[in-house]
């Protein structure tokens, strides 16, 4: 793989050539190799930005100088970096490339459409070939692309070749700064300046970089010379054709530089237009940039973590001091304690900060996406991008490009229309698409629109009754449309046709989304062109975990906080009271079996195997059945106050929909030390919650509502506040939480709770059958879903329907109604979702009922 | 104590030297990105040893090379160039303009570090 080491070595006096050819030391190069594709990525980035801005100049005789010196410079250091790891295709392609630019650069040859379609395929190449050899798979073929770049310079070099037989200029590495700049002309005047380095000025940020920098924004470097001073060190002098006015020079002479006027060049003329900055100083100014790994941040936010944790501690210390201070002490206590807990909020926010990327990169690289597909198909596309300064955690950016990828090649090929065909229905020829990224609050929305044809939706309804997936009667809404999109092997022409060769489809595009805790969305309409809308959290907690399993239930445990998995053996448990030890190493540890903790009524004995927890006096050993796997998971909290429980920490999605419950270990162990205890009460404001939980104000217009059935009556709740209602598939049940809670369901990328009605009202429980609907409402930030025996109706009921609930009606249930609503005949209850959704404390469990 | 100059536009190639060269002991390194500020440390530190990469922006390593050579100063300083691909007619190029040795990535870090180690004794 990697190339055989070339090493010449000569004595200064004498002539002899020494070769030295170890075999390379493989293992060496292992080390460098994350630096080594983060700096091939900055590159190929930079390639990608400039390649775009290159197409103007096709058939141009003059192209812009110093984007051509970027590409050239680009190309050589990939070159130059491939060459160093042995990544032969790589660096045969940057070399034949940067050979391009060259001879583009010194005007051998004039940039055509189908060379520059050959660059963007050389990176594009580029790009697979790293991640091929990355994933120590074989490259692409890359003989059709270096051809065709050769034949572009070819008649040229043997031209220039016979030309200027000058030794240097035809050389691999020739000297290539310095050259006269054609343009400088008429109007500019050479200016000469001289710096001379010192330690000093070194120390006060003043190089030969930054003065050259400098110079470069007043001016066009000419030349830059180095020099031996009579009296010792060096002396660097610049030519530089200026149209500036000598003041311009004037913080340069105060920082040691001096200047002199040079011969004049050409007819010295008043300067008509001043010095562009072509040459900005972009591409030389060192970036302030550190480039930091992110296991380092992921450590950082780990740290705080802790912090976090130990200043709950000291608040709980603190409210034991309350009684012996007085008020003064008391109050300032808890003011620097409250100052603690802001200025751990806003470290966090700043960890999390530094691991934002902009959206800008993956959005350039879907102008590749685009313009290869659009070129392929005969289609005339446009990208438009905004908000490309979003900024989002890197680790998602990097998700989200797969699905982005998808999305953006199913709008070229299947969402715009050819070219007559729009032209016929009286759109420009030119389809459009829009992808914009935007931010608000913690969540960043990333939209990608298309103004083709839409989604026909009778033409999806076939296709997705043959599929089975729906009935005739259903009708196709957007979500509807987006889920039948989604169904796993649905498609209408992608196996057919070359874009599906990642191998993702819809379903993958949705999954991967809400694997990042994200919801895909859609709206289309046809012959106006479908949006798809991602929103996704602006960042995630991610830990590894195992996934442990009683026979009833999968759990997940972040694997941090598990300092060893070990067998247990059934007679190595001695009972003691209404305890179970075991022994491990030198000592002897509780035994807490999870199905046990969790009064989870399994057959199995949930201790075949012990994952070790806590220190000191503290551990203990959680007995499980299996320990089945070890992944990456993305933390979800659960934060509904319905589905708090003590030792579970939050939730995470396995990928094909499955729900598992990520235990919290410190709440186990305080588990096992107090089986009363509880999760703290989440932070309700209590204002809030009364206002809310006031009776609703009459409605003095007709209203819709959706209406459900419970036992037998008809229940109703404003359809402004209705999500979706969707059949109840896979619920995970919540252990420990309220009877009334079904558990946690995964609706349309959220996890939300379940909450039975009919055990919320006091009915009996029924069996689910296909009637069963979960009604998925928001309200008060609140997301929850309702089980009910049916819904199915949607009504607008008129102002004059409603009365408020009679004073005789006492109880339970009186507590939930906002109005009766009288409907024909029926009777509707509208109910009060604040009340409904509040559980009183004394329905949630402990350890000691069950 | 010996310094050893790292000239390379490449910080990820400016490590890998680095880190092959620290086997030699009592070595400390300065590192440049680009011929003229190479240069600029030459000026500003007793510079014992190049090693130099040829194709850079703003000066290329050939002009460092024939820099060193011309001036009294610098002209015994050994500068190893090492640079992308065995051009051959770089190589005689750099080699008649005074390059001490000449070697292609992907180098060998043993052979570097011996090879700068031997330099560093005749110096």
């Amino acid at each position: 793989m990697r190339g055989r080491p070339n090493l010449i070595w000569l004595e200064p006096t004498e002539t002899t050539v020494v070769n030295v050819s170890l075999p390379p030391d493989n293992s060496f190069f292992d080390e460098f190799i994350d630096d080594f594709f983060a700096e091939c990525d900055e590159h190929l980035t930079a390639v990608r930005r400039n390649l775009f801005a290159l197409e103007p100049f096709v058939e141009q005789a003059e192209v812009d100088r110093a984007l051509l010196e970027e590409l050239f410079r680009s190309f050589h250091s990939l070159k130059g970096l491939a060459g160093m790891v042995g990544v032969s295709d790589v660096e045969q392609l940057a070399h034949h490339t940067e050979s391009y630019f060259r001879a583009l650069r010194d005007k051998q040859v004039v940039l055509s459409a189908p060379v520059l379609d050959a660059l963007f395929e050389a990176t594009r190449l580029i790009e697979q070939a790293l991640a091929a050899w990355q994933r120590k798979e074989p490259g692409p073929v890359i003989e059709p692309v270096v051809a065709a770049l050769n034949t572009a310079i070819e008649p040229h070099r043997v031209a220039h070749a016979a030309a200027a037989p000058v030794a240097t200029s035809s050389t691999e590495d020739a000297p290539l700064a310095a050259q006269p700049a054609s343009t400088a002309g008429h109007t500019q005047r050479s200016v000469r300046f001289v710096f001379v380095p010192t330690t000093e000025l070194a120390e006060r940020g003043i190089n030969v970089n930054t003065i050259r920098a400098r110079l470069q924004a007043i001016g066009e470097i000419q030349q830059a010379i180095p020099r031996v001073r009579p009296e010792g060190g060096v002396a660097f002098e610049f030519i530089v054709a200026t149209a500036a006015q000598p003041a311009a020079f004037e913080p340069l002479t105060e920082d040691g530089v001096e200047w002199q006027l040079d011969e004049p060049n050409g007819v010295t003329r008043p300067a008509t237009n001043p010095v562009v900055a072509a040459n900005s100083p972009l591409s030389v100014a060192p970036a302030n940039i550190v480039r930091v790994d992110l296991a380092r941040l992921d450590e950082l936010m780990q740290m705080i973590g802790d912090l976090v944790i130990t200043r709950a501690r000291l608040a709980e210390q603190l409210a034991h001091l309350e009684q012996r201070l007085d008020v003064g002490e008391w109050r300032d206590l808890q003011d620097t304690n409250l100052l603690l807990w802001r200025q751990l909020r806003d470290l966090r926010e700043g960890v999390v900060r530094t691991r934002m990327v902009p959206m800008g990169d993956i959005f350039a690289r879907m102008q590749f996406v685009v313009r290869d597909l659009a070129r392929d198909l005969n289609k005339q596309v446009r990208l438009e991008i905004s908000g490309q300064h979003t900024e989002i955690d890197k680790y998602i950016v990097e998700r989200l490009f797969d699905p982005l990828v998808h999305l953006v090649r199913n709008a070229v090929d299947h969402g715009l229309e050819p070219p007559a065909e729009r032209v016929a229905q009286g759109k420009p020829a030119e389809g459009t698409l829009s992808l914009s990224a935007s931010a608000r609050g913690d969540v960043v929305t990333i939209e990608l629109a298309d103004d083709g044809r839409g989604i026909n939706a009778e033409r999806l309804r076939a296709r997705a009754r043959e599929l089975g997936v729906l009935t005739d009667s259903e009708p196709l809404d957007d979500a509807r449309i987006l889920d039948v999109l989604c169904t796993p092997g649905f498609s209408t022409r992608e196996q057919a046709d070359h874009v599906s060769g990642r191998g993702v489809g819809m379903d993958v595009v949705q999954r991967t989304i809400h694997q990042l805790g994200g919801i895909l969305s859609l709206t289309t309409e046809v012959g106006r062109g479908t949006c798809f809308t991602m929103q996704v959290a602006l960042t995630l907690t991610i830990v590894d975990a195992l996934i442990v399993s009683t026979t009833e239930q999968m759990f997940a445990i972040p694997l941090p906080a598990v300092r060893e998995v070990i067998e247990i053996d059934a007679d190595a448990i001695t009972a003691l009271e209404n305890n179970e030890l075991v022994r491990y190493r030198e000592r002897v540890l509780p035994l807490m079996r999870l199905p046990r903790v969790f009064s989870l009524h399994a057959p199995s004995n949930g201790a075949a195997y012990g994952l070790v927890l806590g220190q000191g006096p503290h551990a203990l050993v959680l007995g499980v059945d299996r320990v089945l796997d070890k992944r990456e998971i993305v933390v979800r909290p659960i934060s509904d106050p319905l589905v708090q429980v003590m030792g579970i920490g939050g939730a995470t999605e396995l990928g094909d929909g499955r729900v598992v419950l990520i235990l919290d270990p410190v709440g186990l162990v305080q588990l096992a030390r107090d089986p009363r205890a509880r999760p703290a009460a989440p932070p309700r404001r209590d204002t809030d919650g009364k206002s809310s939980s006031a009776m609703q104000a009459t409605p003095t217009a007709t209203e819709p509502y959706i209406l459900f059935e419970l036992a037998g009556t008809t229940y109703g709740v404003h359809s402004g506040v209705v999500q979706h209602i969707d059949m109840l598939e896979q619920i995970t049940p919540i252990p420990n939480a309220s009877p009334m809670v079904e558990g946690i369901v995964h609706v349309r990328g959220q996890l939300v709770p379940a909450l039975n009605l009919r055990a919320r009202f006091g009915l009996p429980k029924i069996p689910y059958d296909l009637r069963t609907r979960l009604v998925v409402i928001q309200h008060d930030e609140r997301r929850v879903g309702l089980v009910v025996d049916t819904a199915r109706e949607f009504v607008r009921m008129p102002a004059d329907a409603f009365q408020p609930p009679p004073e005789a009606v006492s109880g339970l249930s009186g507590n939930y109604l906002d109005h009766i609503a009288t409907l024909g005949d029926r009777l509707v209850l509208i109910l009060n979702l604040s009340e409904v959704l509040s559980l009183p404390e004394t329905s949630l469990p402990t350890l000691e009922d069950s | 104590m010996s310094t050893i100059l790292v000239v390379d536009d490449s910080p990820t190639i400016r490590r890998m030297v680095i880190a092959a060269l620290r086997r030699i002991p009592d070595v400390r390194f300065v590192e440049a990105g680009n011929g003229l500020e190479a240069i600029e440390q030459l000026a500003l530190a007793r510079i014992d040893a190049l090693v130099l990469d040829l194709n850079m922006p703003e000066m290329h390593g050939l002009e460092v090379v024939q820099f060193v050579r011309t001036h009294q100063t610098y002209r015994t300083i050994p500068i190893v160039v090492l640079t992308t691909r065995g051009d051959d007619a770089s190589r005689e190029t750099v080699l008649g303009a005074g390059a001490t040795g000449y070697l292609t990535k992907p180098f060998d870090p043993a052979a570097l570090a011996t090879c700068i180690a031997n330099l560093l004794r005749k110096v």
